[in-house]
């Protein structure tokens, strides 16, 4: 980097705050680039590879066959989908409409129902209370006891009340005396003025969703309702391949099991990962806006 | 005054609804820390038994020095690497430069802790792990950290840097960018290094943000992050990182001690709201800014 009017000294500053932000950059990514080079590779050239590698040996794809044709990680795609998908569909709406009236400055109880909800940040009574409420209510082995868990995250709710508060009080005024009812504002005026902070809620839920597995690990005994990540968590944490290959495959040592298993656990990882990486340039058009301006003001 | 307001609640009955079911009818169902489970209802009123139970057992001790350990060592080590990060990232003039390493350190925030776990292992592998290979180059035997009681907490330290360190600079990065930029013009004309004007204006500026998220990090003391710690844990190493929310999960799901086990997560939840409280009034005292 050729900087003007810089001395010596500072060129050496310079290049010292680089190279360590380089490092942290490299230490960040290389691992999950190394993974991606192993589950790409040929399988019968993975053992002995190098955990500094980032380029494949070979190149195949039977890693990312036999992963999604294994029924385990089938219906853990679709779990996580289903989960993922209505949970984050219901928790937008309900945080929306609930921020909505507490944005409204003359809502009665408004300060309670606040104060009500920022408890719920400040104590927790433990896992145990939760799954005695979900057994109680018969949703143990089902999607909605892990969607239920935390429909509305406090924290958001209250950046979208902020966020409503911040709209010209004229423009609701302006609907109302036109006639509209408290929904059609919300719907016509609020919504659509709203859209960056809704855009980030969304993205919020749909990586929390998505990354979820203790309270499916909590609640889901039966493992056919199992998300990706319990699934990943079995095969990789646990080490259990033969939930992974099958016990025939293993004993006749063909299909999964003749693939080198730690190119499996690496195609396994980054098909956990890609709907985050597919979504990833929006988190960051949205997150990082978001947090910025929510810390310039607050 | 409701013929103008029932609309509202209406709307937000869906979400008072959820936080009385799924956050307050819980706090209900804790009183059996107070009571003895039988089989036939209904269950019969033992006062704080199950709390002597607990403070009696060497096992809750051990969790508890566990929790408070690994949180200690998060604060020291982990705290303050995304302060350096945020001071070296608005040293970078490059825009572009800059997005792009940006764009890298903050991906690991949005991974989950199995995903995290899983890289972990990989990485630290003494058979064909990159760190070990390093270890390899500069002459030392590989070991076998993962399994390794003297290693594992510092595995959680370093995971823990590795997934929030980038992603964490953003709000002290976020505060940097709100400082007065005639303060940097006044220290120029004084003649001012940039290493001084890092020490004299940057520094202080992201003072009341640092203080902020050092007490809020301080509230969450007895937390120690179960997804964390559940995914990195393993037979070798349980004794050293076990925590609060591991023991609670252990004895109340999987041996069945419901009462004790929720008696374990009052004792967290409690003492937990009053750290939390208690770190909220200090930081509105020290920088006049609320945790909330």
């Amino acid at each position: 980097m050729r900087l003007p009017g810089l001395t010596p000294f500072e060129r050496i500053e310079s290049a010292i705050i680089v190279s360590t932000l380089l490092l942290l950059t490299i230490v960040c990514v290389q691992p999950i680039l190394n993974l991606l080079a192993v589950s790409l590779s040929e399988p019968a050239r993975v053992p002995g590879m190098s955990g500094l590698t980032v380029v494949p040996r070979g190149f195949s794809t039977d890693v990312y066959t036999l992963l999604v044709t294994n029924p385990a990680v089938q219906r853990g795609l679709v779990n996580s989908a289903i989960i993922t998908i209505v949970g984050t569909v219901l928790s937008v709406i309900v945080t929306a409409l609930m921020a909505w009236g507490l944005s409204r400055p003359g809502l009665p109880y408004r300060r309670a129902i606040f104060v009500l909800v920022l408890v719920t940040i400040v104590f927790e009574p433990g896992m145990i209370p939760d799954y005695f409420v979900n057994r109680r209510l018969g949703l143990l082995n089902t999607y909605w006891s892990v969607i239920f868990f935390k429909l509305v995250n406090a924290w958001y709710l209250i950046i979208l009340v902020r966020f409503f508060e911040e709209i010209p009080k004229e423009l609701l005024e302006a609907a109302e005396i036109d006639g509209a009812n408290p929904f059609q504002v919300f719907w016509m005026v609020v919504l659509p003025l709203a859209r960056p902070a809704l855009a980030t809620i969304t993205l919020f839920y749909l990586v929390f969703r998505w990354n979820e597995f203790f309270r499916a690990m909590l609640y889901l005994s039966d493992q056919s309702l199992w998300p990706l990540q319990l699934v990943l968590r079995q095969f990789v944490i646990e080490g259990d391949k033969l939930a992974m290959v099958g016990v025939a495959d293993m004993n006749a040592y063909t299909g999964a099991s003749a693939i080198d298993i730690r190119a499996l656990k690496a195609g396994m990882i980054m098909l956990t990962i890609a709907p985050i990486l597919i979504i990833y340039p929006l988190i960051l058009k949205y997150f990082t806006k978001g947090t910025m301006s929510g810390a310039v003001k607050g | 005054m409701w013929r103008q307001w029932w609309p509202y609640y209406a709307m937000m009955a869906p979400g008072l609804i959820f936080f009385a079911v799924f956050h307050y009818l819980p706090i209900w169902e804790a009183k059996i820390a107070f009571q003895q489970v039988r089989i036939i209802p209904p269950n019969i009123w033992v006062g704080w038994k199950h709390f002597e139970t607990l403070f009696a057992s060497s096992v809750f001790w051990q969790v508890l020095a566990n929790t408070m350990i690994i949180s200690a060592m998060k604060i020291a080590f982990v705290f303050p690497v995304p302060i350096i990060v945020a001071l070296l990232l608005n040293e970078v003039r490059s825009g572009p430069f800059r997005k792009s390493i940006q764009s890298a350190i903050y991906l690991p925030h949005f991974l989950s802790w199995v995903v995290i776990a899983g890289i972990f292992i990989a990485a630290l592998s003494p058979s064909d792990g990159v760190v070990n290979e390093v270890r390899g180059y500069l002459g030392l035997e590989p070991r076998s950290y993962m399994t390794d009681q003297g290693a594992i907490r510092w595995v959680l330290v370093f995971s823990e840097i590795w997934r929030s360190a980038g992603w964490d600079s953003l709000l002290y990065l976020a505060a940097i960018l709100a400082i007065d930029p005639q303060l940097y013009d006044a220290a120029e004309m004084d003649g001012a290094t940039r290493w001084q004007k890092m020490r004299h204006v940057t520094l202080p500026g992201i003072t009341p943000t640092i203080a902020t998220l050092f007490i809020l990090n301080a509230g969450m003391f007895l937390s120690a992050d179960l997804n964390q710690v559940i995914n990195l844990s393993n037979d070798a190493v349980r004794s050293q990182i076990d925590i609060i929310d591991t023991y609670v999960y252990r004895i109340g799901l999987q041996t069945g001690e419901f009462s004790l086990a929720t008696s374990a997560g009052l004792f967290k939840g409690i003492l937990g709201m009053l750290l939390i409280v208690a770190a909220h009034k200090l930081s509105k005292r020290l920088t006049g800014k609320g945790v909330w």
